[in-house]
């Protein structure tokens, strides 16, 4: 101790220096540690687990002294909405058997109902208030590989950034740094889906660079498109609330409302298929980044 | 046993800050109970061991929440060491350190956050970050200063008890 009272400044300096160092390995060159990184996510998120377990379950013991009245009138709408599913239900599985019949006609493969998926759930939310990356438990034991696609609700909800053994480090479409090809489902124009730190306290994003006579009104469904590299084609990402033109006047860009609800977001499903690496079969050797990251 | 301590203290922090302090979180802001924990410990203990706690708080919080590891390790060594600096000048049993410094740290942490992740990506909207992600951030975290402080000050306390009884034995 006494070696490092007198010499602090200069550890202090190479301490610095270290953190420099690995900022730039692991940005720059792309360097993960990944012993390392596994070696504490393994000790650390069980212990996460187990704490989100105990909310949840204090949560449902506790929950129902504060909402006695609403459960009745829940209770009731809850009633109401099954009989107008079922409705719904019945007409819609007519619509799906001919969806069937013209789609073998066509021979479309894999609607993306039929991926393989696996459920898991969030244990953690990230503590800085600039990113949106969640922690789920699920990890390289599962079977769970990075890039791999994550849906919530039925829409779009983010990708795998890393995996460890029992956990997965999961980037939101909302966060600043998420950007996913897209296309409007009636129009068939492309843009790009992006996060946006000022939109993603409203749980909203936007999507860029659309053709300026681009035809988009608001309400239109916005899915993945295929020029994706990550994500397959057609996943649902959100509806357009509200299309502006850029200062340049050259561009539109619209706000999308997500179809997933990130503010609650507790249970998501994983897609099972590495899509990143099919991508990177079809193309061989002449791998070209495109605007996702 | 202090360094056992002090890492049991930073893994239960980690682990309760990203689950239930987003329970209690004010407009979508979380406090920043690490760089509270790290403030304490560098006022209580001196620059050398501030440094090093902050030094491994940020590389745990990097680790699980970074894209790229080293940035909250620097910036959480830097608050550590230099909020270490004055520790034999003051009083410890005194509030009003651990909340000044506290707010000075978390304000320029996340300025220095905002900085480098977001300022050079062209998001030079500086004021609208300012006020709905830095200073709510900096005005919660100051909340809870002080009793994260009185914690942390027990806990130091119990471990300096045991270390000077352990002394007296030789």
């Amino acid at each position: 101790m006494d070696f490092l009272s007198r010499h602090k400044r200069a550890f202090f300096i190479i301490m610095t220096i270290v953190c420099l160092i690995a900022a730039v390995l692991t940005l720059g060159f792309k360097f993960q540690p990944t012993l390392f990184h596994n070696t504490i996510g393994y000790l650390v998120a069980p212990l996460q687990n187990g704490v989100t377990g105990i909310a949840s379950w204090a949560d449902d013991k506790f929950s129902f002294l504060f909402n006695s009245d609403g459960i009745k009138n829940e209770n009731e709408k809850l009633k109401e909405e099954i009989e107008d599913l079922r409705l719904q239900n019945s007409r819609l599985k007519q619509t799906e058997e001919e969806l069937e019949e013209l789609r073998a006609l066509y021979r479309l493969e894999e609607k993306y109902q039929d991926y393989p998926k696996i459920g898991a759930r969030i244990i953690a939310k990230d503590v800085s208030n600039w990113q949106h990356i969640y922690i789920i438990d699920k990890g390289q034991n599962d079977g769970l590989e990075k890039n791999m696609v994550v849906l919530a609700s039925g829409g779009l909800a983010g990708r795998i950034l890393e995996t460890g053994p029992n956990y997965s480090k999961i980037m939101a479409i909302i966060d600043d740094t998420s950007s996913v090809s897209a296309k409007s489902a009636r129009t068939e124009d492309v843009g790009f889906v992006k996060g946006d730190q000022q939109l993603s306290s409203s749980g909203l994003c936007k999507m860029e660079y659309i053709d300026a006579n681009a035809e988009m009104i608001e309400g239109d469904e916005i899915i993945t498109s295929q020029l994706s590299e990550f994500y397959p084609t057609g996943l649902t990402i959100g509806t357009v609330k509200e299309i502006r033109t850029d200062q340049s006047g050259l561009n539109k860009y619209a706000i999308i409302q997500p179809a997933v609800d990130f503010k609650n977001l507790e249970t998501v499903l994983v897609i099972n298929r590495n899509f990143h690496e099919e991508y990177l079969d079809t193309l061989g050797d002449a791998y070209v980044g495109t605007q996702e990251e | 046993m202090r360094i056992f301590v002090t890492f049991i203290l930073l893994i239960t922090n980690l682990t309760l800050q990203s689950t239930l302090l987003h329970s209690i979180a004010i407009f979508e802001v979380v406090p920043n109970t690490a760089i509270l924990i790290i403030v304490s410990y560098a006022i209580l203990r001196g620059d050398i061991e501030g440094a090093f706690t902050g030094f491994f708080a940020g590389l745990l919080q990097d680790i699980f929440f970074g894209r790229y590891i080293g940035l909250n390790a620097f910036l959480y060594m830097t608050a550590g060491f230099i909020c270490g600096k004055p520790f034999r000048d003051f009083y410890r049993e005194s509030f009003l350190t651990p909340l000044f410094l506290s707010g000075v740290a978390t304000l320029c942490y996340e300025i220095a956050f905002y900085f480098t992740n977001y300022f050079f990506r062209a998001r030079l909207d500086f004021l609208y970050y300012l006020n709905r992600n830095i200073l709510p951030g900096t005005v919660y975290t100051l909340i809870m200063s002080i009793p994260l402080y009185r914690i942390v000050y027990a806990i130091n306390a119990k471990l300096e008890a045991y270390e000077k009884a352990r002394r007296r034995l030789f």
